[in-house]
Parts: structure tokens; C-alpha cells; sequence
């Protein structure tokens, strides 16, 4: 762990940004048809019960990250291996992170640019700031909290006021009863984005104040879940659910149907840059947390040697993880929720609850 | 300290190099700026795509117009191939420069392409691209070809495209008769069972080859001129029929395309002396089913203002006046009605009828989907009513004819 301190506002932009990040881009829970943003209202319930499974496992030891507390809970060879396998999690995920990134860029901008350049860009970006700490990581999330709202309710503005937005589009609700809204939610948005706050496990130790963190954290939670509901159901009334399912990004679509007179149109630049900002801070966060659960396991002093190498993993492991942005995005919505998301994000802090538990009492 | 400056110090310096970012740039005078493309169908069944490029150097009017050269504002290129990426390709070897189309702003389709082949098979590649925008409007070229309506010059707005766009964009403003459609609409209209795409059609008028000359821009009245006019119904993703003027008209109102047109009127046996003009209208459509049958209820609200009064007629009695609005309650009542038989006798569900059934209820629509345009569409029962306004008569009150008459 490093020296410092964060406030609860910087908290509240971390997990804010954090949970819009990439998430905010592609179609979310479309598989649940026109009721994508129910599936995602219901993910971000799923997500406060998770969140306090997270804040209830801090309190037990409110000075450790996760990985050192791993080790405390279930002793000196399984907590090291559980710390160990969380932060290869973390690494995985920045690096998968990067790759949608990567992807999403070359898809729609830069389509001659090899991926292996944008992805190095952002990492290096991302290393620069982790080497600064988090404080300046927390402080850069103040300065773009601000932006992204201000793009944010700009962009909503600008589309009603093009009369985009049918909410006709969003009809019928629940076609085939609830029980495929629920199904995208236990395979999909439970876990992305709600679940991955189990990052955030390695950075509460440095919140100053712990005074009322959780409300700070469920109120992130909450803002942004509202924003991804919104994104979503703005996404379908403006487009339909048929355009919003092809489509690779779907805000950018409906981000260039804006037309305001003959002269406010084209505004991509404004997905481009929420695209930037979210992907920053999501990959930045993973990053965080694998870089210290692996500095903490292995007794690194001196934090900034083990920065380039993960950085460079993080980058090669997104070059290579998959052969197309196809297969990524299959392999994103088959396996990982399965073979990761719920282990990690569920059934391991269950276990450490437990055991955490079990020990207190029987201290007693 | 140094350790860290040795790491640090290649990443910042890569990382300046790099992001400052001229990877694929590309020079102005590098690219082809298309601002409106056609898609024709040639004798041995593969695709000629035409592109209507701006040269810069041409367009400039007005004031600055001493500064254009002499040439003609548009130039145009086409290339044959049997498919729209294989045509790009193509076409590298005609012009100089890369195409760009990012300011494509208009698709012309022919109409042989749209009645033998349909839409389905040539829209992928323009909503794929990421230069083309689903904005750009789509239109389909009445007997001739497109590429015909991409080389004909226009006076006052200086390339076809543009014309086109904003001609269409008035007409739907202003009479209702045309509508501008967008790709995004079109391969919407295509996924959706129960609505099907309506396009508006561009027709040209005079010789086609004399207004591919500059010769035409000299004179007052141009040798040749295209004029938007009706709008093609599909179905199942092939154009079925045509339909223009006042049908038009009536698919416009129902689909609350339109806000503004005129309704003439007969008075005392005078025929076509009034004229209605509306301000503002809304249209509020509703689909259920009635003892298992679909009906649908159309009800729309108009207020206007009369325009034109060649009858002595007393316009400051407001009994008169309602006596006016029920003519034209009756004579848009007919035309809506009109409009809807028409599509029913094509069987091709335009309005979207059945996306409403679809939506209020989706587990009956799941059975007559399939059927509906063949079997249920043309049997859907309609109930259309309307509701006209007459809020001011201009600015006099009584017919100069008036004093004279009496």
C-alpha cells in the first residue's frame, strides 16, 4: 500500500467513472431486447447487495487492500494463492478493458492504425498516472467528473431538442414475461459493471474519512447505474431495438443522428471523448489493483519496478487475447462472467465473509 | 531517482511521438469529397455506382464568384462491379484522389435496382462504412437512371445532391407530398414486420444530356430539371408501386410527416375558390384488436388559417367558417382514406399499423405476423377522424367581391 489519502468525493468520482467506463459504449443487456435498461436497472440492484458484501469484508480489516486481508482471513498459503489468483483477475480485466478500447477505436476511427499502437498509448498514459499515485489518479477523476457531465447532459439536450427520442420504441415491455430480463441479468449485468466494483476493495483503505463511505459508494453506484439506464433506454427509443442490437456502439449512433439546424451535427468527437475518459479510469482502477495486490504478495518495496512490466503484460496479453473483436466480445459474454466474474466477484468474498466470520466468533 | 527517470524517460518521449499523431493523416488535396452517390444496375446484372464529387476550385458563388474557375462545380465518376466495396476499389483507378464520405448526404437507388433486386442486398456496405452516415438521405430515381440525376447540373444550389436533399426537405415542410427519408429509417422500416419502407422518388425533366452541360447554368430557365416527386412503396424490401400528389399527401398526414399544405375548397358551386392553409397538425394513431379483428383509429387535429378567397364570401361570420371547416374535414377525411386504400390494394403496410399492434400487443401480433401484410393489412378496419380549425382568415376578413355582390 502506498501513503495516501483520498476524500470521499474522489471516491464518489472513482466508482462514478469507473462504472460508466467502457460499459457506457456497447449494447449493454441488449439480449433482453427493449428491455435492456430494466436488465441493467435490475444488475445495479444485484450490484448494491454486492457492493455491501464488499464494504462488509473492508470493515473487517478497514487498512488492508483485499489481497493483504486474503491473507489474514485464510491464512499464509491459501490467502496468498486466493490474493495471487485476484490479482491476475485484475490484470485480465485492465487488459481485456484495453482490448474494447483498442477495438472500439480502430472500429470507428482509426481503422488504419494497428491496435497494438492505441493500446500502447492508453497503457502508457495509464502507467504515468498509477506511477503518480493514486491521489493524482483521484484528482485527474475531479477534473473529468466534471467533463463527462457537462458532455453528458450537453448530449442529452442536443437530442431532445432534434426530437430523436420515441418512446414508442421502448414498447412492448416485458414481451416474453421476466424471465429473459433475468436471465441477462445473472449472465451479464449483475457482474458488468456492478460486480466489478470489487476493485474498489484495494482502494477503500485510502479513503480518509470512513464515516458514511458506504452511502458515498452506494450513490455512485446509483448515479452512474441511473446514467446506464438512461443511456440505454435513450439508445432504444432513438433507434429502435433493431438498429440498437447491429449496432457495435449504439450511443455513437445515436449520437449521429443529432442534427440541429444545418450546422450542429456530426458530433462523434463527444463518444469518442467519454469513450477516453471512461476507458481510462476503468483500466486504470484493474490496473491499480493488480499492481498492488502483486506488490503486497511478493514483498515489492519499491512500486514503480513492477510498473512497467505489468503495463507491458496488461498490453501484450490485449494484443493477443484474441484474434478478432468478435471473439473477444464472445468470449467476454460466454466465459468470463462464467469462469471469473462469478468466482471472483461472488463466491470467493462469500467465503472470505464466512471464514471472516466464523474466526470472530470463534475468537470469542 | 535515476532508476525511475530511466524508465520513465523513453515512455514520455515515445509517447509524445507517437500521440501527436499523424498516423493516417490524410491532405485536403488527398481526398475526394463525394457529396452525393447512385446505384445503377448494368445489362450483365452488376452494380455501376456513380459519385458526385465537388471540385472545390468551382463552387464558389456569389461575391467570390470571380475567383471560381470556369469549369463545371461537380465532377463525376462511376465504376462497375458486383459489389459496393469492389467498386471503391475500382474507382481508385479513375480519380486522383481518395474517395471521402463523411459528406455524402444523399443515395440515389434506381428503380430498376429497387423493383428487381430490392433494398436488401446493396444497403449493408453503406451502414457498415464508417464514412457513410445512417443520416444520408435516400431516394429512389423515377424511370431513369441515377447516375443521370448525379451528373445533372442545378442552378442556385450548385450540386444535385444538395438540391435534392433540400427539396425534399421543404416539399415534406410544406405540401407533405415528399418525405425525407434517411438510411437509418429505411433498413429500420426493412427489419420491421410490420411496417414497411416508403421512399420518395426523383424524377427528371427535360434532356438529361444538355444538363450535364454548363451550357444550362447560362441560361434563365435550365434545359433540364429535376424535380422530387412521389413516393415509392416497397414491400418486402422490392418497390411495388408508385404513388403521388394528394395520396402522398394523405401517407404524410397519417405518418405526421407533414404540418403545413393547402385544401381547396368548392363554394356555392364554384369549384377549387377557397384555399385552407394549415399552421400546425397532429396525428394520433391507435391499433387494437376488436373481437379478434385489428382496427385502427386515425384522429387528427388541424388548425390553419384560409389563404385565398376568390367567391364573394363573408369570412367574418364564424358560422360560415365552421361551415368551412366541416368541407375540410370531409374532403382530408377522404383523402386519408384514400391514401390507406391505396396501400391496402398493394398490400404493403406503410404506416406501420402493425408495429402499434405489435407493441400494444405483442403476443397476438406473434400469430398474424407473418400474414399480416398479405391477409390482415388490407382487411384492417379504419375509423379516421378529423378535426379542423379555421383560427384566422388573413389579414382582411371579407372577400373584396363581397361589397359588389350584395
Amino acid at each position: 500500500m502506498e501513503n495516501a489519502k483520498i476524500d470521499k468525493f474522489q471516491l464518489f468520482v472513482l466508482i462514478y467513472l469507473f462504472e460508466l467506463g467502457s460499459t457506457l459504449l456497447i449494447p449493454l443487456g441488449i439480449d433482453a431486447k427493449n428491455d435492456a435498461w430494466l436488465a441493467i436497472l435490475l444488475g445495479m440492484v444485484g450490484g448494491f447487495l454486492l457492493l455491501s458484501l464488499y464494504f462488509a469484508l473492508y470493515q473487517y480489516h478497514p487498512d488492508l487492500q483485499l489481497t493483504e486481508y486474503s491473507i489474514k482471513i485464510l491464512g499464509k498459503y491459501v490467502g496468498w494463492v486466493v490474493g495471487f489468483a485476484y490479482s491476475v483477475y485484475f490484470l485480465y480485466i485492465a487488459a481485456r478493458v484495453l482490448r474494447d478500447f483498442g477495438d472500439m477505436l480502430v472500429t470507428f476511427a482509426y481503422p488504419e492504425t494497428p491496435l497494438f499502437i492505441i493500446n500502447f498509448m492508453l497503457i502508457a498514459t495509464i502507467m504515468y498516472v498509477i506511477h503518480k499515485g493514486i491521489e493524482v489518479l483521484a484528482r485527474t477523476g475531479e477534473i473529468l467528473f466534471v467533463l463527462m457531465c457537462l458532455l453528458g447532459v450537453l448530449g442529452f439536450i442536443l437530442i431532445c431538442i432534434t426530437g430523436l427520442i420515441d418512446f414508442n420504441n421502448l414498447k412492448p415491455v416485458l414481451e416474453e414475461g421476466i424471465k429473459p430480463v433475468l436471465n441477462v441479468v445473472f449472465t451479464e449485468t449483475l457482474y458488468v459493471p456492478f460486480g466489478e466494483t470489487i476493485a474498489f476493495t484495494m482502494i477503500f483503505p485510502y479513503v480518509n474519512n470512513h464515516k458514511n463511505m458506504k452511502l458515498t459508494g452506494y450513490a455512485a453506484m446509483a448515479g452512474s447505474g441511473m446514467v446506464l439506464v438512461l443511456t440505454m433506454a435513450i439508445n432504444i427509443a432513438v433507434l429502435g431495438y433493431g438498429v440498437t442490437y447491429r449496432s457495435q456502439f449504439p450511443l455513437l449512433t445515436t449520437i449521429q443522428q443529432i442534427k440541429i439546424g444545418e450546422f450542429l451535427a456530426r458530433l462523434d468527437i463527444f463518444f469518442i471523448i467519454a469513450l477516453m475518459i471512461g476507458a481510462f479510469f476503468k483500466i486504470s482502477i484493474f490496473y491499480y489493483g493488480a499492481l498492488f495486490g502483486f506488490a503486497a504478495l511478493f514483498n515489492v518495496k519499491k512500486i514503480s519496478k513492477l510498473i512497467l512490466p505489468l503495463g507491458f503484460i496488461a498490453l501484450l496479453c490485449s494484443a493477443a487475447m484474441a484474434r478478432s473483436a468478435q471473439e473477444h466480445i464472445k468470449i467476454g459474454l460466454e466465459y468470463v462472467p462464467m469462469f471469473l466474474h462469478i468466482p471472483f466477484q461472488i463466491i470467493i468474498p462469500v467465503l472470505l465473509m464466512m471464514t471472516a466470520f466464523a474466526r470472530k466468533k470463534f475468537r470469542k | 531517482m535515476n532508476l525511475k527517470l530511466f524508465f520513465f524517460l523513453p515512455i514520455v518521449l515515445l509517447t509524445i511521438a507517437v500521440v501527436s499523431g499523424c498516423y493516417s493523416q490524410r491532405e485536403l488535396t488527398d481526398i475526394a469529397i463525394v457529396t452525393a452517390t447512385g446505384l445503377d444496375k448494368s445489362e450483365d446484372g452488376k452494380y455501376v455506382q456513380s459519385f458526385q464529387i465537388v471540385d472545390p476550385g468551382n463552387i464558389s458563388s456569389g461575391e467570390q464568384a470571380k475567383g471560381g474557375g470556369q469549369g463545371p462545380p461537380i465532377t463525376v465518376y462511376s465504376a462497375k462491379g458486383n459489389n459496393v466495396s469492389e467498386i471503391n476499389q475500382k474507382i481508385s483507378k479513375k480519380v486522383s484522389r481518395r474517395l471521402y464520405f463523411s459528406h455524402t448526404q444523399l443515395l440515389i437507388i434506381s428503380e430498376k435496382i429497387a423493383r428487381e433486386d430490392g433494398l436488401d442486398h446493396i444497403l449493408d456496405a453503406f451502414e457498415r462504412d464508417n464514412q457513410y452516415r445512417s443520416t444520408m438521405i435516400v431516394v429512389i430515381a423515377k424511370g431513369s437512371k441515377a447516375e443521370d440525376f448525379i451528373k445533372t447540373l442545378t442552378p442556385i444550389d450548385k450540386n444535385s445532391g444538395r438540391k435534392i436533399v433540400k427539396s425534399l426537405e421543404i416539399t415534406e415542410n410544406t405540401s407533405g407530398e415528399n418525405i425525407k427519408v434517411n438510411l437509418k429509417d429505411v433498413i429500420d422500416d426493412l427489419m420491421s414486420r410490420g411496417k414497411e419502407p416508403l421512399i420518395s422518388g426523383v424524377e427528371l425533366i427535360g434532356s438529361k444530356e444538355k444538363g450535364q452541360k454548363m451550357d444550362t447554368l447560362q441560361k434563365t430557365e435550365p434545359e433540364s430539371l429535376i424535380e422530387v416527386d412521389g413516393m415509392a412503396l416497397f414491400k418486402n424490401g422490392k418497390l411495388v408501386n408508385w404513388i403521388s400528389g394528394k395520396t402522398c399527401r394523405g401517407v404524410s398526414i397519417i405518418l405526421k410527416k407533414t404540418k403545413i399544405f393547402n385544401v381547396n375548397l368548392d363554394w356555392k358551386g364554384k369549384k377549387n375558390v377557397i384555399a385552407y392553409q394549415s399552421i400546425r397538425s397532429n396525428t394520433d394513431v391507435s391499433a387494437k384488436f376488436q373481437n379478434n379483428r385489428p382496427v385502427v383509429a386515425i384522429q387528427i387535429e388541424i388548425e390553419g388559417r384560409i389563404s385565398e378567397a376568390n367567391v364573394p364570401i363573408d369570412l367574418s361570420n364564424p358560422k360560415v367558417l365552421v361551415k368551412l371547416e366541416k368541407k375540410i374535414e370531409k374532403k382530408i377525411q377522404k383523402e386519408i382514406y384514400a391514401a390507406i386504400n391505396k396501400a391496402k390494394k398493394d398490400k404493403t403496410d406503410v404506416f406501420g399499423f402493425g408495429e402499434l399492434l405489435y407493441r400494444s400487443y405483442p403476443n397476438k401480433w406473434k400469430k398474424i405476423e407473418r400474414k399480416w401484410n398479405d391477409v390482415y393489412f388490407p382487411e384492417v378496419q379504419t375509423k379516421v377522424g378529423v378535426n379542423v380549425f379555421i383560427r384566422q382568415t388573413g389579414s382582411k376578413n371579407k372577400s373584396h367581391m363581397t361589397e359588389l355582390d350584395s
